[in-house]
């Protein structure tokens, strides 16, 4: 799962604490070539091939870093189990979704036993599609003070990171971008609808 | 509803920062106002929105990652020689002979072909996809003549356009950055280098680390390998763990390095 340098917990943290911390901790998680290799074997045993395979361990990774955000993952299970079950999860969802065969609704999961149930919020393509037209009506400054600072970035951090002069000035920009999403998000004549769902 | 009369507490409480007083003060208000409702509402769908930002920065970086691999792995083709069959020892050797200096040169060729620059650039160059290209607004987007052109693949439109993109413009640093990809793809690497290093300048996250690579991209297709600016951005990439593109740059490194840079004998 790891650099021999980090352990389950420090991987936890440094993606919680975001900056450039998330990322190194990302790329140590990313370069486990056994975990790579046992995803690629599950999903090419299922129906899947070696694109496939890379596909659900990318999708696996942006979940695990969207759960350890958001503090959904507890440190129950190792790390590398937790992804390696995301991962099956998203596979086993898409085959279902895409309904190759009659027999998918009623494959188990897996031969292989269970190690956690992952916490996985999937979301409609409507849904997906809505947000992301949202977000490309931010301008581009806005779309990256917002981003950083969803990626726990402090505003010293973000100053540096887009070139502010001061935090406080890097403070009052996200201040107004953030209004400014929220403006575009209120006038949009889609969102009422999707927030009654 | 004015939204700035409730976002900084909605931010608070939703991020769980209220004291627990506060906090419970704040959940009756909300039972009681429905202003307060909507702007939580609106808020929670924010994170939404910026969520799909974080996560399609994320894919992008992943995919990186993985091209730098499959490039890293790729293994280089497997050269085979037929049989030789003479009755004469002398000429059997003789002939094995030539074979292995005809294979020795034919190796060092093929495998010098992979360390040009133009071998160098074209294994490491990546095109803009269009899939990248960000819409201002749904009503406009200033840079989308230029996407438009580059999706059209008429480069020349595309370099025309992202020129004329002022230096106050809030997407300079985009500008410039495709700029870059434009003026590279056409062979005006002198445009393409000041337009990379202007998106640079900016320090814009979303562009500066793809700038930089791309810069000592174009220093390579325009064979400037040996300028100290070259060399300073190399060493300085190959040397940051956090930088995306670490691993290609090691590689880089690695192949810029290689002694078979010198055998280019055809």
């Amino acid at each position: 799962m790891k650099k021999p340098d980090f352990t389950d917990e420090q991987l936890v943290s440094a993606i919680s604490s975001g900056g450039q911390a998330r990322e190194t901790a990302l790329k140590a998680i990313y370069e486990d070539k056994d975990l790579k290799r046992m995803v690629a074997a599950f999903v090419r045993n299922h129906q899947g091939d070696a694109t496939d395979g890379q596909d659900m361990f990318h999708e696996g990774m942006i979940v695990l870093d969207r759960n350890i955000r958001e503090g959904k993952f507890r440190g129950e299970a190792p790390l590398k189990g937790y992804l390696y079950s995301i991962c099956r999860f998203l596979w086993m969802n898409q085959l279902r979704k895409q309904a190759h065969t009659s027999t998918v609704a009623e494959m188990p999961l897996s031969t292989e036993p269970d190690l956690l149930t992952p916490e996985v919020t999937m979301i409609t393509e409507e849904r997906k599609d809505l947000l992301n037209r949202l977000l490309n009506e931010l301008g581009e400054r806005c779309r990256q003070i917002l981003e950083l600072w969803k990626l726990s970035y402090s505003m010293e951090e973000i100053a540096e990171t887009l070139g502010f002069s001061s935090s406080d000035m890097a403070r009052k920009a996200k201040y107004r971008c953030h209004v400014s999403l929220l403006e575009v998000i209120q006038k949009n004549p889609h969102v009422e609808q999707l927030l009654s769902r | 509803m004015d939204l700035e009369t409730y976002i900084e507490r909605v931010e608070q409480y939703a991020e769980g920062l209220l004291p627990d007083a506060e906090r419970l003060a704040f959940e009756a208000e909300l039972a009681a106002n429905a202003e307060l409702r909507q702007a939580l509402d609106l808020y929670r769908l924010g994170q939404e929105v910026i969520e799909q930002g974080v996560e399609a920065q994320l894919r992008q970086q992943l995919q990186g990652w993985a091209k730098s691999d499959a490039d890293t792995s790729a293994a280089a083709p497997p050269l085979t020689a037929k049989r030789v069959t003479m009755r004469p020892l002398w000429i059997r050797f003789a002939a094995a002979a030539s074979v292995a200096l005809l294979l020795g040169w034919f190796s060092m060729q093929w495998a010098s072909r992979d360390y040009s620059d133009e071998a160098i650039f074209a294994a490491q160059y990546e095109a803009p996809a269009t899939s990248t290209f960000r819409a201002g607004t749904t009503i406009y987007n200033p840079l989308e003549t230029g996407f438009k052109a580059l999706e059209n693949n008429d480069l020349q439109a595309a370099e025309d356009f992202f020129k004329s993109i002022p230096s106050d413009h809030e997407r300079y640093a985009e500008a410039q950055y495709y700029l870059g990809h434009s003026a590279g793809q056409l062979g005006h690497y002198d445009v393409a280098i000041a337009a990379f290093q202007a998106s640079i300048e900016r320090r814009e996250a979303r562009f500066q680390e793809k700038a930089e690579w791309n810069l000592l991209l174009t220093y390579v297709a325009a064979k400037q390998t040996d300028r100290a600016d070259f060399q300073n951005l190399l060493n300085r990439i190959a040397a940051d763990p956090a930088h995306a593109f670490q691993k290609r740059a090691l590689e880089l490194q690695q192949k810029l390095g290689s002694f078979l840079r010198g055998y280019r004998l055809l």
